[in-house]
């Protein structure tokens, strides 16, 4: 009899450890190192691609790959556009940096932030005051952003465009260099399909 | 008025209207009035029959019969009879009459007799060991056995084949002073001993009585028996006893200081009547008092009353008691079980009183009518008889000895008390009733066959093709409550005409329209309500159980109606005409949550004879017995390839055609309210050579401008003479004849711009509803055309375009983009007027942004009556930014 007690008392000690997770050791061993992608205005993106390998992944705390990384091998998946990778730099097992600067001196991009939402850069077109840019990809929702007091940005549905200007604007964007974050959550960087210069009569 | 006085006037109107509708009619069974004294007899028994014929038996075994006609007559005596005490029992057995009864005689040999109750007057006596308080009378088609047992506890079994035969007995080791009871299947006779020692005794071996169980107090009314076999017997100090066979009990106090001199009765309802000390007390099945007052007679209840139930769905019973030998009264109580009362309804005194022999019996006059009497008789020999508007006895155990023959077990032979279940077919779109109403009086409801089954499942009558929804109450089976059942086939569809006869027949076209137009099977039951089918929906067979009330059952039908077209084209010869039948199905089980559901189309032919047509008008007449015309719906509708009817009865569709020389069509916004932009087609046939268009708006539409026209430039180009007469009508003519069109042609598009007084939900209405807004006229003569008059006019199309009108696409170019931002950030905070109007978008009813799918884009109502182009109107326009209207939906 107390050797049946004995041993219900044991299955009941090991089933409340198992539920702790003290026995779940695959899941406490993985090791995390954070990554960070930087466009040349100091914005943290997320951009898909690998690191040695680890899929580069985003979570509440930013963008991480799940390995100790000590020197890095960085392979990017989705095209940069108008960036292009500046510097890698890695603190091992800690972080992994990755430093974009511009390629070009004119062009258009989308990218998404590292918090999951939108950048959207317009690079060059100072001499272009209203334009708009049709896009493959329908946007989840849609924002406005006063870029600086003649210029306004819309996006919206299939279209991000710069018109003129409602109401008063703080904002001092270069219109040579529009850099905007958009509050439109998005799991994918939209393409731009088509580009349009808006006249005014 | 005063409050009072208005509230003692309602009280008065509600307690007079209570007593009219709650009350029995009553009047005397002869014509000669409610007695009828037999001449130097005394303490009777009554056998009530059906028909109002009853047996009278004397104390001293004289028998009678008392005619409704008036007769009396006299069916001899037993001589060495001095003391009938217990009430007789009637039995009807190789075609003969007979009463059983048994003496409880002092001094002299007592007696079990069988006497025939026919004036032959034969009668034959057999010697019993003591005073004897009733029989039980079991009858087959080959044997008849009756039961008895004595106050020296022999129990007999007679057997009777016209004669008495060699009895069986056996001994129970105590008095007997009350009525043994037979089990429902006669397999066991149950004996109360005075002592309380309940015995069963097996009939078929008849030996070696079993001591069931033993309980308190002495035993000396008789028993009743309820459908699941349960004993109820009351001792003398009131004491409520409902008894397990098998050998359990319980008991309650009543109540009742005493038993006095009646049996226990049951209700239809179960209810349990006790009556003792001159009072009465009703009890339910766990042996709970239903009426805590009770009534008091302020007599003794010398015999066993009767239950009845009113045809106004009140329980009556009937309770006759006695003050002294010169003085008795009959009440009739109303009971009431939801309050709990019995309340008096009628009573009547008499100068004698009534013996235990002449307990109340109950038969029809005539059951059909639901004519009911009852009968009891005084102790002098004078019999009271009434007829009423109730019907009974009214339970498995209402009266003495179970059923009015007093045969003493539950007894579907020998009850006259019978009850109908009846079925309702219903059709299942609007749950009408297939009675001879609507289907006339041959081939109403459904054909089904009935058999009643007893309780040991033998059959005890059938009939074939009998008709749910039946009037005749001859025509419904009927069956004994509490024993039999009744068991329902459907196998064979009822074919009927609802629509397709009479003069709406002669009106209809076309050659052989069908003889009949509906055809109806049983598809499933009601299982709920009072009206419901106790098991499975789909059963067929079904077993019915017959209760204490009449019943009626709903039942559901899958309908098939013939929808019956008729066709017309411009045409000489046999040609000219042409008919289709087309079955519309109601399938019960996918309708019967959404019988609306249920639709079936009807398509014109427009490609007939390789020549194209359109139906220019539909007559369409669909069965409804509630129209105003008692049969039929009648709707006309214009311009329509194709109609979708419910799926409620037959119809008869006239489908009329002309010749398609051209089509109108008007293409409207989804909704409208204010300045909206409409389109105006004309597309001709082939061979076309000139061309009309014109339209008028109604209900206060006006048309502000058109915005273009054009023409096809085979008729024409912009060369038409063209009239806009006034701001509601406009007419466009080109009657210049020209080369016939090589093939069809759009040859004119007009865009309008319409200004709506009242917001107007286009989408989904009919093309009756848009002429409601606008009335259309087309028209294309083709070379060579021949053309009646009526078909002298286009067909007439109304289409709804979700994309008409883009909120936010101010340049009309199917986007809205930068440009359309770039007009608006300009009048951004103005107040717009006229053409600027087109600014102020918001806010809107019944707005639906082009998310997440572009078909999701619904522009609804403006209701903004600022004219302000601000934040509300910047929010619509935020929404709808970067919207591009595919080209598939852009009206070219």
């Amino acid at each position: 009899m107390m050797y049946k007690k004995i041993l219900l008392l044991m299955l009941a000690l090991v089933l409340v450890l198992s539920g702790c997770g003290m026995f779940n050791q695959s899941a406490a061993s993985k090791a995390r190192t954070n990554v960070y992608i930087v466009d040349p205005y100091g914005n943290n993106l997320m951009v898909d691609g690998k690191i040695n390998g680890n899929t580069i992944k985003a979570d509440a705390n930013g963008l991480y790959v799940e390995a100790a990384i000590e020197s890095a091998n960085v392979q990017l998946a989705e095209p940069l556009g108008i960036f292009k990778v500046k510097e890698i730099s890695v603190d091992p097992k800690k972080s992994v940096t990755i430093i974009l600067e511009k390629s070009t001196n004119k062009g258009m991009k989308l990218l998404r932030t590292a918090d999951g939402k939108l950048m959207f850069y317009a690079i060059g077109y100072g001499d272009t005051p209203y334009f708009q840019v049709w896009l493959k990809d329908k946007l989840s929702s849609n924002a406005m952003v006063g870029l600086n007091e003649d210029q306004m940005l819309l996006a919206g549905n299939w279209l991000i465009g710069v018109g003129k200007p409602l109401g008063t604007i703080n904002n001092t964007i270069l219109k040579d260099e529009i850099v905007v974050k958009l509050n439109i959550p998005a799991t994918k960087a939209p393409e731009i399909s088509k580009f349009e210069v808006i006249t005014v009569k | 008025m005063k409050g009072y006085v208005r509230m003692i006037l309602v009280a008065t109107l509600l307690l007079l209207s209570t007593a009219l509708l709650a009350s029995l009619t009553i009047s005397p069974l002869w014509p000669s009035g409610n007695t009828w004294k037999v001449p130097d007899k005394t303490g009777p028994t009554i056998i009530a029959k059906a028909s109002g014929n009853m047996l009278f038996l004397s104390r001293d075994g004289a028998l009678y019969e008392l005619t409704m006609s008036g007769a009396l007559k006299s069916y001899g005596q037993v001589t060495g009879i001095t003391n009938v005490v217990a009430p007789a029992t009637y039995f009807t057995f190789g075609g003969k009459n007979y009463i059983t009864y048994v003496t409880a005689q002092g001094t002299a040999q007592n007696r079990l007799v069988v006497h025939e109750a026919s004036e032959s007057k034969k009668a034959t006596p057999t010697s019993i060991s003591s005073s004897a308080y009733g029989v039980v009378a079991q009858v087959s088609v080959t044997s008849v056995y009756i039961y008895t047992a004595t106050m020296d506890g022999t129990v007999y079994q007679v057997p009777f084949d016209g004669d008495l035969g060699s009895a069986a007995t056996v001994t129970v080791n105590a008095p007997v002073k009350i009525p043994p009871v037979l089990s429902k299947d006669g397999k066991f006779l149950y004996v109360m001993t005075q002592n309380g020692v309940l015995y069963k005794i097996e009939t078929s071996t008849f030996n070696n009585p079993d001591d069931v169980i033993t309980l308190g107090g002495e035993f000396t009314v008789p028993m009743a028996m309820d459908e699941d076999g349960y004993l109820y017997a009351l001792n003398s100090s009131g004491v409520l006893y409902k008894i397990d066979p098998s050998g359990t009990e319980r008991h309650a106090g009543t109540g009742l200081t005493s038993s006095d001199s009646a049996g226990v009765l049951i209700d239809g309802d179960g209810s349990v009547y006790v009556f003792g000390g001159g009072k009465v007390f009703v009890f339910n099945g766990v042996l709970t008092n239903m009426t805590p007052g009770g009534y008091s007679t302020g007599q003794k209840i010398t015999t066993t009353p009767a239950i009845v139930k009113g045809t106004d769905g009140v329980t009556y019973v009937i309770v006759p008691s006695s003050a002294s030998e010169s003085s008795g009264k009959i009440t009739i109580l109303a009971f009431n079980p939801t309050v709990g009362t019995l309340t008096l309804e009628r009573d009547w005194e008499m100068s004698s009183s009534f013996p235990i022999s002449a307990a109340v019996g109950v038969a029809p006059v005539n059951a059909l009518n639901g004519n009911y009497y009852f009968a009891t008789a005084t102790n002098d020999g004078t019999v009271y008889a009434w007829q009423f508007d109730a019907r009974g006895p009214y339970g498995i155990w209402a009266t003495y000895g179970q059923n009015t023959n007093h045969t003493g077990f539950i007894d579907a032979a020998a009850s006259l008390f019978k009850t109908r279940i009846k079925l309702i077919a219903k059709e299942g779109f609007n749950g009408y009733a297939l009675g001879s109403n609507f289907m006339g009086s041959q081939n109403y409801g459904l054909l089904y066959d009935a058999t009643v089954l007893n309780a040991d499942n033998t059959v005890a009558s059938s009939k074939t093709n009998l008709r749910t929804n039946e009037e005749d109450l001859s025509k419904i089976p009927e069956g004994v409550p509490g024993s039999q059942k009744l068991e329902v086939k459907f196998a064979t569809p009822t074919t009927s005409t609802l629509l397709f006869s009479g003069n709406f027949k002669d009106m209809m076209k076309g050659k052989n329209p069908p003889a009949t137009d509906s055809e109806f099977e049983f598809r499933m039951w009601q299982t709920s309500g009072s009206e419901g089918y106790e098991w499975s929906e789909t059963d067929n067979p079904a077993t019915l159980t017959y209760r204490f009330n009449d019943r009626t059952v709903n039942l559901f039908t899958d309908a098939t109606y013939t929808f019956y077209v008729y066709h017309k084209y411009p045409l000489t010869g046999s040609n000219s005409e042409a008919t289709e039948t087309i079955d519309a199905v109601f399938d019960y089980n996918t309708y019967k949550s959404n019988p609306q559901a249920a639709t079936q189309g009807a398509t014109a032919t427009l490609d007939y004879l390789s020549k194209q047509w359109y139906a220019f008008k539909w007559n369409v007449y669909q069965w409804n017995p509630e129209a105003p015309n008692g049969l039929y719906d009648y709707d006309t509708y214009n311009d329509r390839d194709s109609i979708s009817l419910p799926i409620k009865g037959p119809a008869y569709i006239e489908i009329y055609y002309a010749q398609l020389s051209s089509t109108i069509t008007l293409l409207l916004p989804d909704f409208a309210y204010g300045k909206t932009r409409a389109y105006l087609f004309l597309d001709a046939a082939t061979d076309a050579v000139t061309y009309t268009i014109e339209a008028t708006t109604l209900q206060g539409i006006t048309i502000d401008s058109v915005e273009s026209a054009v023409f096809d430039s085979n008729v024409g180009g912009y060369n038409w003479e063209s009239t806009v007469t006034t701001s509601n009508h406009l007419k466009y003519v080109f009657d210049s004849i020209q080369t016939p069109l090589p093939g069809t042609t759009r040859v004119a598009t007009l865009a309008l711009n319409l200004s709506v007084p009242q917001g107007v939900e286009f989408s989904g209405l009919n093309n009756e509803s848009f002429e409601r807004y606008f009335d259309m006229y087309g028209y294309a003569q083709l070379r060579n055309q021949q053309v009646e008059p009526e078909a002298l006019r286009a067909k007439k199309v109304y289409e709804v375009n979700h994309f008409l009108y883009v909120v936010g696409d101010f340049n009309n170019d199917f986007t809205v983009d930068m440009n359309d931002w770039n007009f608006f950030v300009d009048k951004y905070g103005e107040t717009v007027s006229g053409t600027d109007s087109i600014y102020n978008i918001g806010p809107r009813e019944r707005f639906s942004g082009p998310t997440p799918n572009y078909s999701d884009y619904r522009a609804g109502i403006l209701t903004d009556k600022t004219n302000k182009v601000d934040n509300l109107d910047l929010n619509y326009f935020a929404v709808m930014f970067g919207f591009v209207v595919p080209e598939s939906e852009r009206v070219k």
